[in-house]
């Protein structure tokens, strides 16, 4: 069974690290108005070695361990920024729920530097959270083309059309 | 680094701000345009300025001599429930959260 979300406190904890990432996936739709349900946090970190690191730090500091089918609780790893530096995504069981790391999401192979120019930085709780772009996550889904991608797009196609039409 | 114009629908489709943005990012003259597309400069100004509106031919080929290209895409008008977006865009961005986190609750008890 997966565990609850508690995205506060798994961004908190992100930020007492310091460390640099967007957050991407379905909690980015989420925070832009989307109402559809999501399970886990992705997010797109920088992939500068000194990010990494605060990254492990965090990660330790939620006890991360590497999600599998096998064992719910999941696999414990010894992170280290060349491990992270060496992977596109790592899926991932915290204190506060699952959270995958995306390194080259689908429609941005240069992850985070490619995601940064448009991301939005939002306040949520005591943090402050950089978020991909609507239009970013949109084009990502659509370029990732699961049936769960596919099942999402058209809410989302519809919240940029209600964002649209409010900002107008 | 932004390098093309950002996707908007085409129902809020500004022909004007679309072709200012995509002529800044080609770092030319409303008067290279012109020259570039077989118009005028006063005709890109009011282009640009929402005075008058170009034709769909028009504005596709001044952003071709700008160096893009734009797609339409047709998508079928579906029955995705609006009130419950608007709902979620009345939050502040915590709520939204705080009820994604609710979901997330609901469906590890519903999974027990």
């Amino acid at each position: 069974m997966p565990k609850a979300l508690r995205v506060l406190e798994l961004f908190a904890t992100l930020h007492e690290h310091r460390v640099r990432y967007i957050v991407i996936g379905g909690i980015a739709a989420a925070l832009h108005g989307s109402p559809l349900m999501t399970v886990d946090v992705d997010i797109c970190p920088d992939t500068h070695p000194a990010n990494l690191q605060r990254l492990c730090d965090a990660l330790r500091a939620m006890n991360a361990r590497i999600r599998t089918a096998s064992e719910d609780d999941g696999v414990d790893f010894q992170c280290h920024p060349e491990l992270l530096a060496g992977m596109r995504m790592l899926n991932l069981v915290t204190d506060f729920g699952e959270l995958d790391l995306t390194f080259e999401p689908p429609a941005f192979e240069n992850g985070y530097s490619d995601l940064a120019p448009q991301a939005v930085a939002i306040p949520v709780g005591s943090v402050e959270v950089r978020i991909a772009a609507l239009d970013n996550v949109i084009e990502s889904k659509e370029q990732a083309n699961r049936p769960k991608d596919r099942a999402a797009l058209p809410v989302l196609y519809a919240l940029r059309d209600e964002i649209a039409e409010r900002d107008r | 680094m932004v390098d093309r114009p950002a996707r908007r629908p085409f129902a809020s489709l500004n022909a004007g701000a679309l072709l200012r943005e995509a002529r800044a990012l080609a770092g030319i003259s409303q008067a290279e345009l012109a020259v570039r597309i077989d118009t005028t400069q006063p005709v890109v100004s009011r282009w640009e300025r929402g005075i008058d509106q170009p034709r769909v031919d028009a504005l596709a080929r001044a952003l071709f001599a700008c160096g893009f290209s734009a797609d339409l895409v047709f998508r079928r008008i579906d029955d995705v429930d609006r009130a419950q977006i608007r709902a979620q865009l009345a939050l502040t961005p915590a709520e939204r959260l705080v009820a994604s986190e609710q979901m997330s609750e609901l469906v590890g008890l519903a999974s027990k």
